[in-house]
C-alpha cells in the first residue's frame, strides 16, 4: 500500500463492509490504478483537486468531464447560491427550464426544442424512445464498444441484463458504412434509430476519428430508411465548440443528446430535437422527482452565458494542442513509439508497442505520484481554469514519468 | 440471482460442462495431497471415461497412485459411464447416490460405487465444506487449497465462456489474449485464453505453468490474500483495491474474464 493513501484505503475498507464493492461503477479502483491512485477527494478549486490524504493534483480528468470551467467556477457557483436560496425543490418548473430551452434552440443548429434529464442516459434513453414514438420500430443501432450509459439496454456489463432487454440493441463497427447497410438489410424496417458519437471515444483504447464521408452516408442511409440520426454528445459537447460537436464534425442529427460540460458539475443533461420529432417527444412521458430543479438551469445557464462571453472553449483547444503535441513529442524523445489521438483537449495516450497498456498503466501511475491526474484508460479533459502556466508545469512531469517507465520495461511484459 | 440461462435444462448442461471440463481435473491434485484420496485409488489402475449425451464428456487414467485428467474421449477406456442427462451427472458430483449407465468396466463396479464417492466427497471437502474454511489451516493446506481453488476457477470460467448461452455475447465480445494468476512469490498459478483458431474461438485453462508474455496478470502478493479471496472472505475487486491483488495489463479482458469467474460462483456455489 502506498503511504500517499492511507485515508482513501482506511475509508475504502469501511465502504466494504457497508457498499458492495466499496464504490460502483467506473469510479472502483479497479477502474483505475488499484493502490497506485487515489480512492476519495476533498475539495477542488480551478485546474486542482485534493484527495482526503492531502494530496494535491492537476486535474486533467476534470469529474470525467463535467468540469469545463473549472471546479467551483465563480460565475456558476453565483448563479447556483442564487438559484439555492429559493428553494431546491418545487412542485413545479422555474423559469430557469424555459430560458435555458430557450438558449438551446439558439445555440444549437438543429434544435427546435429542448428537454432535461440529469445524466447522459436519461437523455440517450429517452431519445431512442422518441426514435421509437416517431418511427413505430423497436431497434436502435449503436457502435461496437461505444458508451451510452449504464441502463441494461445500452451497457456492456451483463450482470443483472436480461436477454430481452438487451433484444432490440443492434451493433455495428464504427466507421463502417457496409455494416450499417447490413444491419438494415437484415432487419428491414425495424431500426428506430442509429445512435453514435461524433468520434468513436473508446476505453482504454486509441480514440478513433469518424473517416471521411462517414458522417454523410449514415445520414443517407437514414433518409433512405426512414430512421432517426441521434447523435450522443454526451462527453464532447461544448468542449469543441460553442454550437455542439455535429457543428465541428459536419453531421446532421435529428436529435442531440448533452450532459457533462453543460453544467460544470451540476447535474444536468438535455437533449435537442427537430420540429419533426416534437410531437414524438410529447407522446413520451419520463420524468424524476429531480429532473425539473432550477438549480442545476441556473448552473447550466451561467455555463452557457461564459463559454459565449469568453474564449473559454478557444483556450481549452489551444492548449489541449499544446499538450498532446508535446506529450507526444516527449515520449518519443523517451525513445518509445507513442500516438495521442482523439480532438484537442480530449486525447488518449498509448505506446504503439504495448496493446495490453502496461506501459500506459505505469506512466499514468508516475504521472500521478508527481501530482498530475492522467487517468490511464480514460481520455483527458481540460477546463478554461487550466492556464499555460499548469500546462508548463504538467509538460514538466511526462520525460520524468516516461523515464520511470522505460526502466521497468524488464518487468512488462511487453510485445 | 439476477442473471438466468435460457432455460433449466441449458444450466444443468453448464454445470455438466463446469464438472468435466473444469472440476475433473482437480482430482489430479487432490489424490496427491489428500490421504482419504489417495486411499481410495491405491492399487487401482483403470481408465474411467464420462460422458453426458449430446454434451461433454472427459475421462481419469487412474495408475501408480496418480491420477491424470484428459479431455474428451480415451482411445480404450476400462469404464464409460454414461449419463443421460446433465443433471444425473451432476447429482452424482454434488455427492448423491446416481447409477449412470454402465457401457463398459462392471468388473469395476465396487470402486464405482465405493472410491469414486470417496474422491467426489473429498473434493467437496476443500471447496465447498469445512476444507475450504478451515479456521488455522497451516501452510502446506492453505496452499493446497488455494491452487484447487485456483485451478477450478480457471477451469470453471473456461468452462462458462464456451458453453454459457447467457454470456456468449460476453465471451464473443472478450478480447483474444492470456489472463495470467499467481500467488507471489512462487505459485500456485494458472492461465486463462481466449485463442482462435479458424476464424472461431475457444477458452482454454492451463495450470501450473508460466505465461509468455500474458496481456492480462492478476497476481495475488501472498498466500494469505490469495486464501482470503479463494475463502470468500473478500471479493478480487475489493482485494485488488486493498493492494491484496496487483492487476495490470489489458484491462477489458481481466474485466470480462471475472465475468466469467463471477458467473461460475453464481452458479456452482464455489
Amino acid at each position: 500500500m502506498d503511504i500517499r493513501y492511507e485515508r482513501s484505503m482506511e475509508l475504502f475498507r469501511r465502504a466494504t463492509r457497508v457498499i458492495p464493492g466499496g464504490i460502483y461503477g467506473f469510479k472502483n479502483p479497479i477502474s483505475c490504478l488499484p493502490g497506485a491512485s487515489p480512492y476519495y477527494a476533498e475539495r477542488a478549486a480551478g485546474a486542482r483537486f485534493w484527495d482526503v490524504d492531502g494530496n494535491e493534483y492537476l486535474d486533467f480528468l476534470c469529474g470525467y468531464g463535467p468540469v469545463v470551467l473549472g471546479h467551483c467556477d465563480p460565475d456558476v457557483e453565483a448563479a447556483v447560491r442564487d438559484a439555492m436560496a429559493a428553494g431546491v425543490c418545487w412542485n413545479h418548473p422555474g423559469k430557469e427550464m424555459v430560458q435555458l430551452a430557450e438558449r438551446f434552440v439558439e445555440l444549437i443548429s438543429v434544435a427546435d426544442w429542448a428537454v432535461f434529464g440529469k445524466n447522459g442516459v436519461d437523455m440517450t434513453t429517452w431519445a431512442v424512445r422518441v426514435a421509437r414514438e416517431h418511427t413505430g420500430r423497436s431497434k436502435v443501432v449503436i457502435a461496437k464498444g461505444a458508451y451510452h450509459g449504464a441502463l441494461p439496454w445500452c451497457t456492456g456489463y451483463r450482470a443483472g441484463v436480461t436477454s430481452a432487454d438487451r433484444a432490440d440493441t443492434l451493433e455495428m463497427q464504427w466507421n463502417s458504412v457496409d455494416d450499417l447497410e447490413r444491419l438494415v438489410a437484415e432487419h428491414p424496417a425495424s431500426i428506430a434509430g442509429v445512435m453514435l458519437t461524433p468520434y468513436h471515444h473508446l476505453f482504454a483504447a486509441p480514440q478513433e476519428m469518424p473517416a471521411e464521408g462517414f458522417w454523410n452516408a449514415v445520414r443517407r442511409i437514414c433518409n433512405r430508411e426512414g430512421i432517426v440520426l441521434i447523435l450522443d454528445d454526451v462527453r464532447a459537447g461544448f468542449r469543441l465548440g460553442l454550437h455542439g460537436s455535429h457543428e465541428i464534425f459536419g453531421i446532421e442529427p435529428d436529435l442531440v443528446c448533452y450532459s457533462k460540460a453543460i453544467g460544470n458539475g451540476y447535474p444536468i443533461a438535455a437533449a435537442v430535437g427537430t420540429d419533426d420529432l416534437k410531437s414524438a417527444a410529447e407522446a413520451i412521458f419520463t420524468a424524476g422527482t429531480y429532473w425539473y430543479s432550477s438549480v442545476p438551469m441556473a448552473a447550466s445557464l451561467a455555463v452557457l452565458r461564459v463559454l459565449e462571453d469568453t474564449d473559454a472553449i478557444e483556450r481549452i483547444n489551444r492548449m489541449g494542442r499544446r499538450w498532446a503535441d508535446e506529450l507526444g513529442r516527449l515520449g518519443e524523445d523517451s525513445g518509445f513509439r507513442v500516438s495521442v489521438s482523439g480532438p484537442p483537449g480530449l486525447t488518449y495516450l498509448t505506446f504503439d508497442d504495448d496493446p495490453d497498456l502496461y506501459l500506459m498503466q505505469r506512466f499514468a501511475g508516475e504521472m500521478i505520484a508527481r501530482g498530475v491526474f492522467l487517468h490511464p484508460y480514460h481520455h483527458t479533459f481540460l477546463t478554461a481554469a487550466h492556464t499555460d502556466d499548469d500546462i508548463d508545469h504538467a509538460l514538466e512531469t511526462p520525460a520524468k514519468a516516461f523515464e520511470a517507465t522505460a526502466h521497468a520495461v524488464d518487468h512488462i511484459p511487453v510485445r | 440471482m439476477t442473471s438466468s440461462t435460457s432455460a433449466a435444462g441449458s444450466l444443468e448442461m453448464l454445470r455438466a460442462w463446469i464438472y468435466l471440463t473444469g472440476v475433473l481435473p482437480l482430482f489430479e491434485d487432490l489424490v496427491l495431497y489428500d490421504k482419504l484420496a489417495g486411499a481410495a485409488i491405491a492399487g487401482r489402475s483403470l481408465v474411467v471415461q464420462f460422458e453426458v449425451r449430446h454434451g461433454p464428456m472427459a475421462h481419469l487414467d487412474i495408475d501408480a497412485d496418480t491420477i491424470r485428467y484428459g479431455p474428451g474421449s480415451h482411445p480404450r477406456p476400462d469404464v464409460r459411464l454414461m449419463f443421460n442427462t446433465p443433471e444425473r451427472l451432476n447429482r452424482m458430483f454434488g455427492g448423491e447416490q446416481v447409477r449412470p449407465g454402465l457401457r463398459k468396466g462392471f468388473r469395476h463396479l465396487r470402486f464405482l460405487m465405493g472410491g469414486f464417492p470417496t474422491l467426489a466427497g473429498r473434493l467437496s471437502y476443500y471447496l465447498e465444506g469445512e476444507g475450504s474454511h478451515a479456521v488455522e489451516p497451516d501452510d502446506e493446506m492453505r496452499r493446497f487449497v488455494v491452487g484447487l481453488r485456483l485451478r477450478a476457477l480457471l477451469g470453471g470460467a473456461a468452462a462458462v465462456a464456451g458453453h454459457d448461452n447467457w454470456l456468449s455475447d460476453v465471451a464473443q465480445h472478450t478480447p483474444v489474449g492470456k489472463l495470467h494468476m499467481k500467488v507471489l512469490p512462487d505459485g500456485p498459478q494458472g492461465t486463462l485464453e481466449k485463442a482462435v483458431y479458424d476464424s472461431t474461438h475457444e477458452f482454454v485453462a492451463s495450470f501450473g505453468e508460466v505465461a509468455d508474455h500474458p496481456n492480462a496478470i492478476m497476481e495475488f502478493t501472498n498466500l494469505n490474500a490469495a486464501w482470503r479471496v479463494v475463502s470468500g472472505d473478500i471479493s478480487f475487486g475489493e482485494a485488488a483495491s486493498l493492494g491484496d491483488v496487483h492487476l495490470a495489463g489489458n484491462i477489458v479482458l481481466a474485466d470480462q474474464m471475472n465475468i466469467f469467474m463471477h458467473r461460475l460462483v453464481t452458479v456452482m456455489g464455489f
